[in-house]
């Protein structure tokens, strides 16, 4: 039993950094642009092996574990990586299970991009056919769209955003259309493996989650080291000093619980699910808590559009709709 | 680099996770959630052990049947070689890990083992901080006797005067040949009226400075010139008490660690407390946390309905759940950090600071569920009502919640001091 990452683990986290630093700073959000990837960019996180990490290495995959994916998908939260990979990665595990090998191919190629629907109401999916109204996340040049529920993951054409008009969106970060469906066909569907991707998506958006509370708290505590008040920097004040406490304390249980729900999901143990809500609900709390407090930490400056404070509150709401933990799930 | 250039890293990985023989193999740790082969057969003999042999009567609250109850049932788990797991095997341990002391709690709290009791000093912060920082002849004669249940200890850091700043502590010892003179006055010792000794911090030299000029003593709780005024607290029970020291002779050979360098002994024992000694807490907690919703199960409330029905009773059980589980992540990992550096650092504050919080909240949950039921309590009487009292402790008691705050955001996230 050891719960920290091992020294190869922390090779993928430094690699995955340095990536996200210079592939998607957080600049590129600025100036109100709703961030979609060019196409270079999509390829060059495919080329990083992205979209694939789980995938078994015979299907042009890297074959990791979900450990591993996790891993990847934290320091991508902490960049507010789009929610379009998120999309992708699950996306190219329910290709696995279709046995869409070519469109898998071309998605571990970059050449797919996938967006995600939130759903307003509970997703009615009678008889593989789906209906309601969604919000679609991402969906700016995407070319599917992921509906996950916990009895239904379906891919549907990109197409159904035709004629759509994008709004904007409260994390600027993201592209939002908002669409309804009457028995719409999707072109994959699986109601097996529903549950278990529904589990793998929790603890990816757990991981986005802990990534964006971590780098919240590094932004606090730099700016209570900086700042200086009263002759002495804010950060000696146990008013500031106690809340930064709060965060590291947040963010240590969940980055601990996505670690273990990420074994636990791997390696089948039967309290998985479980574990994977629990890792979604604290990751989720920690991101929005944290973004609150730094804001007061921030004072005036974390009010304004020119200071990232607001970036990440905005992607912890983002966040905290995606794929919630369902009622009941941690009873 | 690619993600996919590591292959030849991963390929090693996952050979090592799935064949465990080859662990002696990895150049470092793993990420891996299961207990060993071995562990999981040390688990299972835990399990038979304690079923057969935990104690049928319930543990008495106080006086001197607490003491009997709980130094027997010390003594029975000595016998079965279950006492200090993680302890050199030297001084009557078994020389294992601490991963290995943890699969002991986890039985422990989950058969419903009685409370430590009386002996949770001399097991989790006397012990480890003779075995860190003790000589020969103190580890020789202490630690078998903590473990084999023939000494009870307790604890003399806090004065009236000296609490989150205990290093202003103002009890002094004066040396004189080769013993010290001890007077002042100790406050929030628990079980100082049972207790044969004591780790008792003290000011040998005035003069230097506030954490300069401290030692930590063994202090034998039947020397003249003790004496002990127990405290009611607001449960019924009289777990604290005051202790006075007049002209209390004390032989130098107690020192532990060097004469007036107290402030860093004491720092290790406070690190076992913050670092390790909650592990047991942390595993009766999830525990707490099913008997609770069990009970919101069994409790009807003013409108016929049961309280597991109540939507705001399933939010709060929920998260609950969510925590108690993080809880335990956080636990493993800091028992991994441990594990590979063989102390625990200042991470266990938050693992401590975390508990409380969710100690606290849960027995709060408690007292919803329960509704009215509440106020049939009095003094003393055990009960969901007796601990969502008493685990006020939580947050205050070995550090309050300020105090660890102070050291996450200094130690760990490294913000200037204030004091």
């Amino acid at each position: 039993m050891d719960l920290l990452p091992s020294s190869e683990q922390e090779q993928i986290i430094t690699m995955a950094m340095d990536f996200m630093a210079t592939e998607m700073p957080l600049e590129r959000i600025k100036n109100g642009q709703a961030d979609a990837p060019s196409s270079e960019r999509w390829e060059a996180m495919a080329e990083l092996g992205w979209f694939g990490i789980t995938v078994h290495q015979d299907l042009g995959g890297v074959g990791y574990g979900l450990a591993e994916e996790a891993l990847l998908f934290r320091a991508a939260g902490r960049f507010l990586a789009p929610v379009s990979t998120l999309a992708t990665s699950l996306a190219a595990r329910l290709m696995v299970t279709c046995g869409a090998e070519e469109l898998l191919s071309r998605c571990l190629k970059g050449e797919v991009k996938i967006a995600l629907a939130v759903p307003e109401t509970k997703i009615d999916n009678e008889r593989g056919r789906l209906s309601g109204r969604f919000r679609i996340i991402d969906g700016r040049g995407a070319d599917f769209i992921l509906f996950l529920s916990q009895d239904q993951a379906a891919l549907c054409d990109g197409s159904l955003l035709g004629g759509c008009d994008e709004k904007s969106c409260l994390d600027p970060s993201a592209s939002l259309h908002i669409i309804e469906l009457n028995g719409a066909h999707p072109d994959l569907v699986d109601r097996q493996v529903a549950s278990d991707l529904y589990a793998i998506g929790m603890i990816l958006v757990a991981a986005l989650a802990v990534g964006t509370a971590e780098a919240i708290c590094e932004m606090a505590v730099t700016h209570a080291k900086d700042r200086e008040q009263f002759g002495r920097p804010i950060g000696v004040f146990q008013a500031i000093k106690h809340p930064c406490a709060d965060m590291a304390m947040r963010n240590e249980a969940a980055f601990s619980q996505m670690c273990y729900a990420a074994l636990a999901l791997d390696s089948c143990h039967n309290d998985a699910v479980r574990q994977a809500a629990a890792a979604r609900y604290l990751a989720g709390h920690a991101g929005l808590t944290n973004a609150r407090a730094n804001i007061q930490i921030h004072g005036a400056l974390g009010m304004t559009d020119e200071f990232n404070a607001h970036l990440h509150l905005k992607r912890a709401h983002l966040l905290d709709v995606l794929l919630p933990v369902p009622k009941g799930a941690l009873l | 680099m690619l993600l996919r250039d590591c292959i030849f890293k991963i390929v090693y990985y996952y050979s090592s996770v799935t064949k465990k023989s080859t662990e002696k193999f990895l150049r470092s740790p793993v990420m891996d959630m299961d207990f060993s082969k071995q562990e999981e057969r040390l688990r299972d003999e835990i399990r038979t052990w304690l079923r057969e042999n935990i104690p049928k009567d319930r543990r008495p609250l106080e006086g001197a049947d607490v003491c009997a109850y709980d130094l027997s049932w010390q003594r029975k788990q000595y016998e079965g070689g279950w006492a200090g797991i993680n302890w050199p095997s030297e001084y009557g341990g078994r020389g294992l890990s601490l991963i290995q002391q943890l699969i002991w709690y986890e039985e422990y709290a989950n058969a419903d083992a009685p409370d430590v009791g009386i002996c949770f000093v001399g097991l989790n912060h006397g012990g480890p901080t003779l075995i860190y920082r003790g000589d020969e002849e103190q580890k020789g004669f202490h630690l078998p006797r903590i473990l084999n249940g023939e000494s009870i200890w307790c604890q003399g850091f806090s004065e009236p005067g000296a609490g989150s700043d205990l290093a202003s502590l103002g009890t002094r010892g004066r040396i004189e040949g080769d013993e010290i003179v001890v007077n002042g006055h100790k406050i929030w010792t628990s079980y100082a009226q049972y207790a044969d000794y004591q780790e008792l911090l003290i000011r040998t030299d005035p003069e230097a400075s506030k954490h300069k000029g401290l030692t930590w003593l063994i202090c034998d709780m039947r020397s003249s010139g003790i004496t002990v005024r127990p405290i009611r607290m607001m449960t019924g029970e009289h777990d604290f008490c005051e202790v006075f020291y007049e002209d209390v002779r004390i032989p130098l050979r107690n020192v532990v660690g060097e004469l007036h360098d107290g402030w860093s002994v004491a720092m290790s024992t406070l690190s076992f407390e913050r670092g390790t000694a909650f592990l047991a807490d942390q595993v009766r907690l999830a525990r707490t946390v099913d008997l609770l919703i069990d009970l919101a199960k069994d409790t009807v409330g003013p409108e016929g309905r049961r309280r597991i029905d109540d939507d705001t009773i399933v939010q709060s059980l929920s998260v609950l759940r969510a925590q108690v589980a993080g809880l335990r992540a956080m636990a493993y990992a800091g028992v991994s950090r441990i594990a590979r550096t063989g102390l625990p650092g200042p991470e266990g504050s938050m693992i401590r600071l975390y508990l409380a919080q969710i100690l606290q909240s849960a027995h709060q949950v408690g007292m919803e569920i329960l509704g009215s039921r509440m106020l049939d309590f009095g003094y003393g009487q055990q009960g969901w009502v007796f601990d969502y009292l008493y685990h006020f402790a939580s947050s205050i008691g070995g550090g309050t919640s300020e105090i660890q705050r102070e050291i996450i955001g200094e130690r760990v996230l490294g913000l200037p001091r204030g004091r």
